[in-house]
């Protein structure tokens, strides 16, 4: 059974509102978006900025509500059950945000920000709680010395551990992290990825991974799935290597490309897709055919008439990923490149 | 009043753009004394692209605002010279001076800047009042300005006439550089011009420094704490940390062949997306408080490949190959061998 199951959720939000002439528009920040996480899945959402990244963070954690589609934890409708039962569901979701400055209160102490949750939701009796505060720091990489600093005394890579300490506290099924890392030196990264990850092996907690860098995602959920947005849509959707290795949607090749290489001969013998436009698309339109077209090279009539529909289409290895584009059969995009043997 | 300080229009000597010797920076306080540039020595050639990589708070910022001559208070300058050709010694010329090389002659991109703009007047005017204020043709400048937004793959037309809050963050960077472009500088200094964007937009502006580099002769400073950005797109890469810079040397030598384990550790943090899935390794520790004096080598307490040498000497930054320095006591020995 799934712990967390999103299905056609839909987010429009009103703006608009200053002009008084003008009727407020609905902004479509999502559309369609369906996912499930299973104990212990890791699901990378990628996609530049604006395309819902962030709007479908706050809905999977409960921190906001679709306009319309269906949440489900642990296989119940969060609207088919009372208020108490939803929140009580809802705390197996915790949310890790970029900012962990905006994150801790700057006048607790990381011992106050760590046992306020055990304490309001009784998570361990009182004479316990100390002890667990210990047990989460160390989860973290982090330990005694810590626990009367506060945030200001830390940083940037310790502040988010002790969010994540403070997520863990009430032992959710799911951690919503929505670019957790992308405010951290990248030489940092990986000391939070890692605890991130030995939570994963050791409580077995699904991740829905958010992050505008495809690399990373392939990094963080190298054994889960990527799902590709655009537009507030899922343009693709599948098992990573298979979306790293082949992407089959041609924004997931320009994803890629996007990525930087170390390697300074690598980045100058790539064949690129030229990308035609930066542009975002207006979200307060309604669609008429694919959002990605006006940026497309690989756009025909087809695309700007038709919204396509994500189906199942064979990838690199074979197996299937979703893909919404209605030419993702017949179009070559790059694939991985022969190995190159390293000296 | 400016005219006192006219700005040198002579050819210049011919040596490098920017040469930065000896230079040291200091932030005093009663009770601290912080030195955040140690005795750095740096030349920027012509129209060359040099990216600076490190860690947050290596003193990468600072060594910018140096140049700038616009270190916040209470840092400032304790020794060194920044030698900017005919200009002289930018730690000394005259304020006034100062003001005109500016924006005018050296133009910089801040970190985290994205309200350079002033968010109620359209962009076309801010072109205007740029020229307005260095006593330039305004009508000039927003021919310029022009030239310069197509580079930007964005239509100038309709740049110039948008309003700051009506782009996107990745467009509104690229806007600011092509604005800090508009009176024709000798360097653009950008730091971290990237880090608060999306890969995609980080991209756009990658592919943007490579037209501008071709187009308009500048030469460019690039910060960033990833070192990915600048080995592809860089010529050459200093390596800071702690307030030194411990590797220098060509984009593509340091990638193959980092001679600092510091830089080791920055390329071994990097998560690939091209061939095979690499592990990928963070480095231990954190960088050192530069406000408690350091013995030896700063990179010592975090170094994997740590000797007891290394705790009591400081190395200095030795040639290891023509162009290719590392300042480490391991890296020197395997040289020597
Ligand atoms: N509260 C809001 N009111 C109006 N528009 C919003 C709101 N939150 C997000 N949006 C819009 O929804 C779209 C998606 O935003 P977001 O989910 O933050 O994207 P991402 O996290 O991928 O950058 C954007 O166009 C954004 O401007
Ligand atoms: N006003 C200040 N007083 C004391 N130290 C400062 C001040 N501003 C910056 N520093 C210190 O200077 C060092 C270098 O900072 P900075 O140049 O911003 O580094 P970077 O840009 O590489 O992150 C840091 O260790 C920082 O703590
Ligand atoms: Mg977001
Ligand atoms: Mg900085």
């Amino acid at each position: 059974m799934a712990v967390l199951s999103l299905s056609h959720i839909h987010k429009d939000f009103t703006v608009g509102l200053r002009p008084i002439f003008k009727p407020p528009r609905r902004l479509h920040a999502l559309r369609d978006v369906t996912m499930e996480l299973e104990r212990g899945d890791i699901v990378a959402v990628v996609g530049e900025s604006g395309c819902g990244k962030s709007t479908l963070a706050r809905i999977a954690a409960g921190v906001s509500d679709p306009s319309s589609g269906t949440i489900r934890i642990q296989g119940m409708d969060l609207h088919a059950v009372s208020r108490a039962k939803a929140r009580e569901l809802r705390r197996s979701v915790q949310i890790v945000h970029q900012d962990p400055y905006a994150a801790l209160n700057p006048t607790m102490t990381v011992y106050q920000a760590l046992s306020a949750p055990l304490l309001i939701h009784r998570m361990v009796a009182k004479g316990q709680v100390r002890d667990r505060v210990m047990e989460l720091l160390r989860m973290v990489g982090l330990n005694e010395s810590h626990l009367a600093k506060y945030p200001n005394e830390l940083s940037g890579g310790q502040r988010q551990r002790v969010v994540l300490a403070r997520a863990f506290t009430v032992k959710p099924d799911v951690i919503v992290a929505d670019e957790a890392v992308s405010a951290i030196d990248v030489s940092m990264r990986q000391t939070i990825l890692s605890v991130m990850q030995r939570i994963h092996d050791e409580e077995g907690t699904a991740y829905l991974f958010i992050t505008h860098d495809l690399g990373l995602a392939r990094y963080f959920a190298q054994s889960g799935i990527i799902a590709v947005m655009y537009a507030g849509r899922v343009m693709e959707y599948g098992d990573t290597e298979a979306v790293i290795k082949g992407p089959r949607h041609p924004y997931t090749a320009i994803l890629r490309q996007a990525v930087p290489d170390p390697d300074p001969e690598l980045n100058q013998t790539q064949d690129l897709i030229p990308v035609r436009s930066t542009e975002l698309p207006d979200l307060t339109q309604e669609e008429t055919g694919c959002a990605f077209s006006a940026r497309c090279p690989f756009a025909v009539d087809r695309c700007m008439s038709e919204v396509p529909a994500l189906r199942p289409v064979a990838g690199a290895d074979g197996r299937p990923v979703l893909v919404a584009c209605h030419r993702a059969e017949e179009l070559e995009l790059p694939q991985e490149e022969p190995e190159v043997e390293l000296a | 009043m400016a005219r006192q300080h006219p700005i040198t229009t002579e050819a210049s000597s011919g040596a490098g753009a920017l040469e930065i010797t000896g230079l040291s920076v200091e932030y005093v306080t009663k009770r601290s004394r912080t030195r955040v540039i140690d005795n750095l020595t740096l030349t920027l050639q012509p129209d060359e692209m040099l990216g600076v990589v490190g860690e947050s708070g290596c003193g990468k910022s600072t060594l910018a605002y140096s140049i700038m001559r616009m270190i916040p208070p209470p840092g400032r300058p304790v020794a060194g010279a920044i030698r900017f050709g005919r200009h002289g010694d930018l730690l000394s010329v005259p304020e006034l001076y100062m003001n005109r090389l500016r924006g005018d002659r050296i133009a910089m991109i801040f970190q985290g800047a994205q309200s350079v703009f002033n968010p109620v007047r359209r962009i076309g005017r801010q072109v205007e009042d740029v020229f307005q204020a260095h006593g330039k043709d305004r009508r000039k400048g927003l021919e310029r300005a022009r030239e310069l937004l197509k580079a930007t793959q964005l239509d100038p037309g309709r740049v110039l006439k948008s309003y700051p809050h009506e782009m996107s963050g990745g467009m509104r960077q690229r806007v600011a550089i092509a604005m800090a472009l508009l009176l024709d500088p000798e360097i653009l200094i950008l730091d971290e011009p990237t880090s608060a964007l999306d890969v995609v937009s980080q991209a756009a502006i990658l592919e943007l420094l490579v037209e501008i580099r071709q187009r308009f002769h500048v030469s460019l400073i690039f910060i960033t704490h990833d070192f990915a950005v600048v080995s592809s797109h860089a010529d050459r890469i200093a390596v800071m940390y702690a307030g030194h810079i411990v590797e220098i040397g060509r984009a593509d030598e340091i990638f193959r062949v980092p001679r600092h384990p510091y830089t080791k550790g920055l390329i071994q943090a990097i998560p690939n997306i091209r061939g095979p899935l690499r592990d990928i390794r963070a480095m231990d520790g954190e960088p050192p408080d530069l406000s408690k004096e350091i013995v030896g080598c700063p990179f010592a307490p975090r170094c994997p490949e740590v000797m007891d040498a290394c705790r009591s000497y400081k190395p200095e930054l030795l040639t290891i190959a023509p162009g290719h320095e590392a300042a480490c006591i391991r890296a020197a020995m395997a040289e020597a061998q």
